[in-house]
Order: structure tokens, then C-alpha cells, then sequence
């Protein structure tokens, strides 16, 4: 019932959006942008350049509308337009990107608790070997893993197949697992969490 | 806890999300302020896929990196064939693509246009319903379309066949028309019936259409099997001997062909009317292979069109989906929330929920602009993969059409009859076209 109502509502929203309403457009971005941004943190690992990669999906959402086909929802549609914009912000800035992560995750002045401090610097960690990664295996362990996605909606929004996702997502766990072998921070961040 | 928990998303703070909210709806104005595009939706996809099944190359001139960041007209579209050809439905036309073609096509200001390099292309063009004119053109020679079948053929010389309707081709100063079963070619510039050997196309596609009368008279080219066509066309009240008898003796001017009927609208006014001789001397008037429609009174025309309306109403609406055991609704606007917020999980369970809310909002509530405007989201989003686009276009009819057979219903007939031909209701849609 649920699902039905929001279709009905996504073809409003975009119906409103295409007949040039200011509202409308700013509605379709305030349903999307937290799902978009979470999607897009848990892939690159921060939020440095956030904005700008949030802008890019919704101006691509917007220059695209009309081509939404309803065949897919409205927020998977979108969601793909979001990895596309990862999947290159990873290819073209790669080396950029993980030092990034280094600065942006350091622990704060704030944090107090060793115990907190040890999961932030998992963290660190696991973006800076995820980095290590094909764009592509960074994004179907990324989506799935962290994202909570499952393995046949990631082979959807990355256009792939879904043994092809499987591939991936079990290459990056190898490649991360034997990183982790000699990184005792990472190894107890991917054994608590069940990266494996 | 799992690796998702230990990678919490850091979120921004409300000025930063401020910002960004402003930034990009500013740049949402101008991309949404493109004329609407929703009939080439299917465009690249379908065009892409039967492309690909034909090896033939499709080239977009700007990709959508470009096209992200563009404002104005959409990039061209290149298409080009083998020895193979391929068929491509692009939402305003189906082209029949004939092998080692090149063609372009290139959407501006709301009109499409097919700039033939080379080879043979053969639209089934829908009725325009008030939108710019679809133009082919070939060379100095250009075809304008408002809602047709037609092939253009370019090698040495360019040739216009047209299988139903008409067009309009173009060349310098001088302008033709070109009807149901006649040929234009570049050589001379003038307009040939058709061989019944060579209309095969013209009378496959008539007789398809449920159309036997049509089709032998566009073969033959006689007025008389014209008339027997129009006679039927227009039902039982016109009187066959009175209009041949008015025929015979000059009777009032013929109406407008069925093809001219849809091409109304600001765009379509016609130049000031020019004296009898210079029209005699226009290509389109020198060889009419097919006779003009007989013109009918006004209270002829009033009788038919209550006739016509009455048929219309007459005519069965497919039902409704089933509402699932336990759906409590007795009052049609419960039916009507309930379709609206059913569940679904397939396709084709959306497609029936909608169809069910349409023909409620149409036949129970009597809220005919709601239910059009949910008819055109179903023809929008589900096409004919649907299931229900025979009843959502009829319904389109019945409701356009519940006041006065006007261009918007003759236009909604025109959708109608070029999907659904051969059944009663196509019958009755053929009618309304022909109604003046």
C-alpha cells in the first residue's frame, strides 16, 4: 500500500518538477538529499567535497528528469545517477580522495574514550584500504556492506550483474582481509563488524 | 554490531544543507524549463536496442556529461544502417529504417526533424495534437508532417510515397501536397497516382486498418471507391445516392482530408487564398488520384455527431481491477482511495491500480479532468507494456468526446485508431476523425 502511494507520489512530484515548479524541485530534493548523502558518505568516507558531488547528482536528477521511465522508483533512479557520480569522483580522484580521508577522520580534540578513538581509527583505516581498491570494488563492498544494501540492489544501481557484484564484493573482502592481517586496528574493525 | 554501525554518516550542518538546497534549485530551473521531451522517452532506449540488434550505429552528438550542464535543444541523434535496416519506435514516430541509411534527428523549439543524408526512411507519424510539425528533410526538399504514413527515399533524386494521410513537401518556392497513394518525385516536381502494384504498402496498411474500402480505392484511385469508403466511414445516416448525386452535379466544396483534420492550431493558419488560376498551377492540384470527401450539411453534421456520441457511449469500458478480499470500499470514492493506495509488487499490478483509479475518477465520480490527467500518467509511464493502453486511450476518447467532437477528441480518435484498427470501437474512432 505503502509503495503504491509513494509511485503515485514520485509521478506527481516528477510531473510537478517537469511542469517547472520551484516547489516541486525543492520537495524532490528534500526527499533525496539524506538518503543521497548517506549513500554517498559511506562510499567516499567524508565529507569533504560533499556539496559539490550533492550537487552534481541533483543537477544531473534535474537535466535527466524526463528520461524516468517509472520502471524503476524514483529514489533507485536517482540512487544510480549518485553512484555514476561517486564511481568517477573515485576514478578521476583516487590518490586525492584517500588523503582526504586521513585528514578529514583524525580523531578531534572532542573525542575522548579509547575506545572510540580505536573505532574512528578503524575507520580511517578501512577507507584508506578501500581506496587501494578498484572503483568498482570499492563501490558494490561500499554499497553493500556499509550501505546496507542487498547484493541484487547494488548490481542495479551500478548497471552490473548480480555475479558480477558478488565478485567484486568478495575480491574487496579478500583484498581488505589481507590488509587487515597485518593492521590489528582494521582486522578488529572488520571482525567486529562482519566484513567478512 | 555489524561494519554499517561502525561507519556512522557524519551529517551536514543545516547552513551547508541550506546552501546546497538554494544552489540547486536554482539549477533546476533552467533544466526543467526544456520543452517537455516525455514523448521521446522511449527514444534511446528503444531505438538504442533495435539498433543493436540491427548492427547499426547510433551516435548521440552530445553525451549526457554535455547534455547535464546544456541548456536549449537536446543534441541531435545520428543513426546509421547497414545492409541490414532496422525499425525504431521513438515516441512521435516509428521509422522504418531501409538499409544504408543516414539519417539525423534533431529536436528544436518542440518540433522534430529527420535530415535524410542517404538512403530510405518510412515514418508512421501519430497526430501532432497541436505540437510543431514533424519535418523530413532531404536536401533542398523538405516533408511536413502532422500525423501520417509516409516513406522518403533519397538517392539521386528524393521521392515522397505516402501510405495514409498527408504531407506537405517543400522544395524552393514550390509546395505540393501529397495524398494517400500518391508519389512525388524530385525529378519533376509533380504528384503521380500510385500503380496498384506499387501501393501495396498504401493498401496493406488500410486494409490493416480494417479499411477494405480505403485500401481498394487508394490502389485504384477511383472517387468512387472513395465515396463507398467515406460512406462507410461516416454511417448509416448519409445518404450514398444524394452525395453522388451531389457530386455529380458540383455540389458544395469538399471538407478538409482526415490528415488536414488534425493539423488545427495557431501554426496551421492557412495563407490568404490565393485566385483559382495560380492554384490550378500548384503541383497539388494537377493530378488528385483520390477524390475529395463529400461535404455535408450543417444539420447532417449535427445529426452525426449525436449519432457519433451516442456510439461512442455505447461503446463497453474494460472493468476495473478486483479489489483484494478484505478491501473495504463501498462508496466510489472509497474505490477510488483504495485504488490509489493499493499495494503492488508487479508492473502490471501498478498498471491495473491505475487503470482502476482512472475509470472510477471517469465513470463514477464524473471527474473527467482528474481521470484524463490519470489516463495520461498511465500512457506516460506504462505505454503498452501495461496491458490496459486499448482501454486508457479509449477512455481518453469517450471522455474528450463526451461534449462535442472537437480537435482534442479528434486527436484522441487519431491515438486511438493508430494503435487499435480493425474492432468496433476503431470503427467508431474513424468516424470522429472524419467528422467535421
Amino acid at each position: 500500500m505503502a509503495a503504491h502511494a509513494a509511485y503515485l507520489d514520485d509521478l506527481v512530484l516528477v510531473d510537478s518538477c517537469l511542469d517547472g515548479q520551484e516547489a516541486a524541485a525543492r520537495d524532490l530534493f528534500r526527499r533525496h538529499r539524506g538518503r543521497v548523502h548517506a549513500t554517498l558518505y559511506r562510499v567516499l568516507g567524508g565529507n569533504r567535497e560533499m556539496d559539490d558531488l550533492l550537487q552534481e547528482v541533483f543537477v544531473q536528477v534535474f537535466s535527466s528528469l524526463r528520461s524516468w521511465r517509472a520502471e524503476a522508483s524514483l529514489a533507485t533512479w536517482i540512487d544510480r545517477i549518485a553512484v555514476r557520480v561517486a564511481w568517477r569522483h573515485i576514478a578521476q580522484r583516487k590518490a586525492r580522495v584517500a588523503l582526504e580521508l586521513v585528514e578529514v577522520d583524525a580523531p578531534s580534540a572532542e573525542v575522548t574514550g579509547a575506545r572510540r578513538a580505536s573505532a574512528r581509527d578503524g575507520v580511517r583505516r578501512l577507507y584508506a584500504a578501500l581506496a587501494t581498491l578498484s572503483p568498482a570494488a570499492r563501490l558494490a563492498f561500499t554499497l553493500h556492506e556499509l550501505d546496507g544494501r542487498p547484493l541484487a540492489e547494488v548490481a542495479e544501481v551500478t548497471g552490473t550483474s548480480l555475479t558480477a557484484t558478488k565478485l567484486r564484493v568478495w575480491r574487496a573482502r579478500r583484498a581488505l582481509h589481507a590488509l587487515a592481517a597485518a593492521d590489528p586496528v582494521l582486522g578488529e574493525l572488520l571482525a567486529d563488524g562482519g566484513g567478512s | 554490531m555489524s561494519l554499517r554501525d561502525r561507519v556512522p554518516v557524519e551529517p551536514l550542518d543545516e547552513v551547508r544543507l541550506e546552501r546546497l538546497e538554494q544552489r540547486v534549485v536554482a539549477a533546476a530551473g533552467p533544466l526543467l524549463a526544456r520543452p517537455r521531451r516525455a514523448p521521446w522517452a522511449p527514444w534511446l532506449v528503444a531505438g538504442t536496442a533495435a539498433l543493436a540488434a540491427a548492427a547499426v550505429v547510433l551516435a548521440v552528438g552530445a553525451g549526457r556529461e554535455r547534455d547535464a550542464g546544456e541548456v536549449g535543444a537536446p543534441a541531435p541523434v545520428r543513426v546509421a544502417t547497414d545492409e541490414r535496416g532496422t525499425r525504431l519506435d521513438v515516441g512521435d514516430a516509428t521509422i522504418d529504417v531501409g538499409p544504408a541509411t543516414r539519417f539525423e534527428v534533431v529536436r528544436a523549439g518542440g518540433g522534430v526533424t529527420v535530415e535524410l543524408t542517404a538512403g530510405e526512411v518510412t515514418l508512421e507519424v501519430p497526430p501532432r495534437a497541436g505540437r510543431p510539425p514533424l519535418w523530413v528533410r532531404a536536401g533542398d526538399v523538405g516533408v511536413r508532417v502532422v500525423g501520417t504514413g509516409f516513406r522518403v527515399r533519397r538517392a539521386a533524386t528524393v521521392e515522397v510515397e505516402v501510405t495514409h494521410g498527408a504531407v506537405e513537401v517543400h522544395r524552393g518556392a514550390a509546395l505540393a501536397t501529397v495524398a494517400t497513394g500518391q508519389r512525388w518525385s524530385s525529378t519533376d516536381g509533380a504528384v503521380v497516382a500510385l500503380a496498384a502494384g506499387d501501393d501495396s504498402t498504401a493498401a496493406d496498411t488500410l486494409a490493416a486498418d480494417g479499411l477494405a474500402a480505403d485500401a481498394s480505392a487508394a490502389a485504384a484511385g477511383t472517387s468512387a471507391g472513395t465515396l463507398a469508403a467515406d460512406a462507410l466511414a461516416l454511417g448509416p445516416p448519409v445518404d450514398l445516392a444524394g452525395l453522388h448525386e451531389r457530386r455529380a452535379t458540383g455540389g458544395p466544396k469538399a471538407p478538409p482530408s482526415p490528415a488536414r483534420s488534425t493539423s488545427a492550431g495557431p501554426e496551421r493558419a492557412r495563407p490568404p487564398a490565393r485566385p483559382s488560376a495560380a492554384r490550378e498551377a500548384r503541383p497539388r492540384r494537377a493530378a488528385p488520384a483520390v477524390a475529395p470527401a463529400p461535404s455535408l450539411s450543417a444539420a447532417e453534421l449535427a445529426a452525426l455527431s449525436g449519432d457519433l456520441r451516442r456510439e461512442l457511449a455505447a461503446q463497453p469500458i474494460a472493468p476495473a481491477p478486483l479489489l483484494p478480499a478484505g478491501t473495504t470500499a463501498t462508496t466510489a470514492e472509497e474505490r477510488a482511495r483504495a485504488y490509489r493506495d493499493l499495494g503492488f509488487k508487479t508492473r502490471a499490478d501498478a498498471s491495473g491500480f491505475l487503470w482502476g483509479l482512472a475509470r472510477t475518477q471517469a465513470l463514477e465520480l464524473e471527474k473527467d479532468s482528474d481521470a484524463l490527467r490519470t489516463l495520461d500518467y498511465h500512457v506516460k509511464r506504462f505505454g503498452s507494456s501495461g496491458g490496459q493502453l486499448e482501454a486508457v486511450l479509449w477512455l481518453r476518447v469517450r471522455l474528450l468526446c463526451r461534449v462535442r467532437l472537437d480537435e482534442p477528441c479528434r486527436a484522441a480518435a487519431h491515438t486511438y485508431l493508430a494503435r487499435f484498427a480493425g474492432t468496433a470501437k476503431a470503427d467508431v474512432a474513424l468516424r470522429i476523425t472524419r467528422a467535421r
